[in-house]
């Protein structure tokens, strides 16, 4: 594992919309990240085999497995990568979800690139 | 890795920062491992079931469950891990739970279920809704009340056996949910009283028990405060009761006898259980003066004038060609129309609005004709305007020859009882429409979060090389974003109107929360040419609330205001005043062309405006309902629109 410089990280992104999936991943590539990008939870192959990312985004509401169970799986490993949960529908099963786990940013679908790009740079440059 | 955090020190505050979450969820959270061990529980769940966490982590979680799902709850674990059967995860149920002291309370509960590495997590959101569920029985025993009323004030007026103390015997006690009641009659002259009807007690004693005046907790005025901190009266504690609630029959110097009613279980009566039994207690005061009048009273012309001067119920003779001959002083005080201006005029031109005159007079020829009316509801019309509505009654009075002189109709006035059914109602079709509109905003927003983040992609691409060719393709772009921030805004309407009403009651000042509602708007007001003004307050008001729900009902009713009023120059007035004694009345009016007479604001998707959603005014209602309130929209005088809001100064009732 190296170290990546903050600018360049590779993002993990699962999301079943497949227009949000690819303009997020084409939007982030424009700016110099890889992106490694999957439509369901069961699709994301074994997590060591993606070492270099860097952060999860992750939609909440996915068919199989949740988007709080890939973040689960993943901290399992690597407890340390920040995780972002996208939803289109925050209802108290999202926010008590959230809360039990704690350490989740949850965001809200539809949502402005910029925003996501501002977390994104907090989350993995402030150290 | 990605990170340089040093190992350790994120642990300790991501935990630290995770309790502060879980500590401050209003719901309890109560996670637990796959043997069912409790291995979470917040600080809610410690309020909701009387354990500390310290005392039950660890522990099967069953001990929060009663009987028989205490004793099932390892099987149903064991069967979903073998089988995958799910009977409590993905969905919302309600069962019960019990707390530490045994007490067994309703709760709506979620449970999820997690993987952490090969373990499972089952973690439970559990609401405390008793509340909710005390509140819908209460509703239904004060409308079974009612009927009973009604029925009762029938049988009173149609006929006044002494089976009619039977009846009110076992009305009480059923209306109340007692196990005993009785009818005592004051023996004339003397301090005694004695049974003459009642359930529950041992064979022989009605007509032959007595007790005195002074065992029966009430005083001789009968006052009302006796009726409110009941005393069990000794022949009731021979029973076993340990609550009673007495109530007179008659007026409070001349009493005719009073009406019982005790419990074997530790009970409060509450005020409308006294109301219950104090209406009943008029209808047979009614009944019995009735009966000592005799019969011959009750044959010819004088029927009407020894009738019921008493009972809270209406009672009216008209004659068959529907003019009144006679209403009782109950009709007068609710209508406000003199029984000498009234008489012999017809029936449906003074007392039914104009729209209900064909249907009442058809109803009526019905009735003439032997088909009596019997609990049909019709609008009355009150004297000042007003509509009540009565549930109604008939009977054909014979006139000794074969033929009839007239109808005899009994009403009860249930206008707050259909209001407290309506807005029940309307709560239910909100929230059946809320689980709809979660639904479509959720398949609405997932592609809209797509063409927002390909429009937006887009013209970051366009700036970023903005050469000539492609600058109509940024327009193009800009306007993609544009539309989708619309759209966007518009599903965030949505999820508001589909989040739960749920209330975070404070005392508010009202005069405060205006002024600080008005500040806000003002500057929007100002540049509109509109003038903004909270009228003078009379005296200081204080209202249970929730300060964050009623500012977006009043930012939305002023927003419509504003809005209805236009650019031209004109006036907007906030008012509050005290109304009832107990209710708070705050006005919006406007000066604005008024409401289209075809749109109903308050239903869903109505709006007479080219931008509006048509959200704005039902799920303002909405919040007032869940307050306990009321909230109308009508045309002002002498122009304009006058928006009130009604809420009861102590917060929703439980």
């Amino acid at each position: 594992m190296v170290p990546l410089d903050c600018n360049v990280m590779r993002v993990l992104l699962v999301d079943d919309e497949s227009s949000f999936r690819s303009a997020l991943a084409g939007a982030l590539e424009d700016d110099g990240h890889p992106v490694s990008a999957f439509g369901s939870v069961e699709e994301v192959p074994d997590l060591t085999t993606l070492a270099d990312v860097a952060v999860l985004v992750t939609d909440y509401d996915l068919p199989g497995r949740s988007g709080f169970d890939l973040a689960d799986r993943l901290h399992a490993t690597f407890p340390e990568i920040p995780v972002i949960v996208v939803t289109a529908y925050r209802n108290e099963t999202v926010e008590g979800a959230a809360a039990i786990r704690g350490h989740l940013h949850v965001l809200d679908k539809p949502l402005d690139y910029e925003t996501v790009h501002a977390l994104l740079h907090r989350l993995t440059s402030v150290h | 890795m990605a990170t340089s955090v040093p190992s350790g020190i994120p642990d300790a505050l991501q935990a630290r920062r995770w309790q502060t979450v879980l500590d401050s969820a209003r719901d309890a959270i109560i996670s637990i491992d796959a043997d069912g061990r409790i291995s979470l529980f917040n600080r809610a769940a410690e309020t909701m079931f009387g354990w500390r966490a310290a005392e039950i982590l660890g522990q099967n979680v069953a001990l929060l469950m009663p009987s028989p799902y205490q004793e099932q709850h390892d099987d149903f674990l064991r069967r979903y891990r073998e089988t995958g059967e799910a009977k409590a995860i993905g969905r919302i149920r309600f069962v019960e739970a019990k707390r530490r002291s045994g007490a067994v309370f309703p709760i709506e509960l979620s449970v999820s279920e997690a993987r952490v590495a090969d373990d499972v997590v089952y973690s439970a959101i559990i609401r405390d809704v008793s509340e909710r569920v005390r509140l819908q029985s209460a509703l239904g025993e004060r409308l079974r009340q009612q009927e009973s009323l009604a029925e009762l004030g029938v049988a009173a007026v149609q006929d006044g056996s002494p089976t009619i103390l039977d009846e009110a015997a076992r009305r009480l006690a059923d209306g109340l949910g007692t196990d005993v009641s009785g009818v005592f009659e004051r023996l004339p002259a003397e301090t005694t009283l004695r049974l003459r009807a009642g359930v529950g007690w041992p064979s022989g004693a009605i007509g032959s028990l007595e007790m005195t005046a002074a065992d029966t907790g009430v005083d001789a005025a009968m006052t009302e405060a006796e009726a409110q901190a009941p005393h069990v009266p000794g022949a009731l504690r021979d029973l076993g009761a340990v609550a009673a609630l007495s109530v007179p029959v008659g007026n409070a110097e001349q009493p005719l006898g009073l009406l019982v009613v005790g419990s074997r279980q530790a009970r409060v009566f509450e005020a409308h259980d006294v109301a219950f039994a104090r209406t009943m207690a008029g209808l047979l005061a009614g009944a019995l003066s009735l009966e000592q009048a005799g019969h011959a009273l009750r044959r010819e012309r004088d029927f009407a004038s020894g009738l019921v001067e008493t009972a809270p119920v209406i009672v009216t003779v008209l004659d068959p060609t529907g003019h009144i001959e006679w209403f009782n002083p109950h009709l007068e005080h609710l209508s406000g129309r003199c029984l000498e201006h009234c008489w012999g005029r017809d029936w449906f031109e003074v007392f039914i609005p104009p729209r209900e005159h064909e249907r009442a007079r058809s109803r009526f020829a019905r009735s003439l004709a032997g088909h009596s009316r019997r609990g049909t509801v019709e609008a009355m019309l009150t004297r000042d305007g007003h509509e009540r509505l009565i549930q109604w009654h008939d009977t054909v009075l014979p006139d000794g020859g074969g033929g009839m002189r007239g109808v005899l109709a009994i009403g009860l006035d249930v206008t707050d009882r259909s209001r407290a059914e309506q807005d029940l109602q309307q709560r239910q079709r909100l929230a059946d429409i809320g689980a709809l509109v979660t639904r479509i905003v959720h398949d609405i927003a997932n592609p809209l979060a797509g063409l927002s983040m390909l429009a937006q992609r887009v013209l970051r691409r366009v700036e970023r090389a903005p050469t000539e060719p492609v600058r109509s393709v940024g327009d193009a772009a800009r306007q993609m974003v544009e539309t989708a921030h619309r759209l966007e805004r518009l599903v965030g309407e949505f999820k508001d109107f589909a989040r739960e009403q749920r209330l975070h009651l404070e005392a508010l000042d009202v005069r405060r929360f205006l002024e600080e509602t008005a500040a806000f708007w003002r500057l929007e007001a100002g540049a509109r040419g509109i003038d903004l003004q909270v009228q003078s307050i009379l005296e200081p008001l204080t209202l249970r609330g929730d300060a964050d729900k009623l500012r977006r009902v009043l930012d939305n009713v002023i927003k419509n205001a504003l809005e209805a009023v236009g650019e031209a120059p004109g006036r907007v007035r906030l008012g509050a005043c005290r109304t009832d004694g107990n209710r708070l009345r705050l006005s919006v009016r406007d000066t604005g062309p008024g409401v289209p007479a075809n749109v109903d604001p308050f239903s869903l998707f109505e709006t007479s405006k080219p931008s509006g959603t048509g959200l704005g005014l039902p799920v303002s209602k909405q919040i007032v309902l869940a307050h306990g309130g009321g909230m109308t929209l009508a045309a002002d005088r002498p122009l304009g629109t006058v928006c009130t809001i009604e809420l009861p100064l102590d917060g929703p009732a439980v």
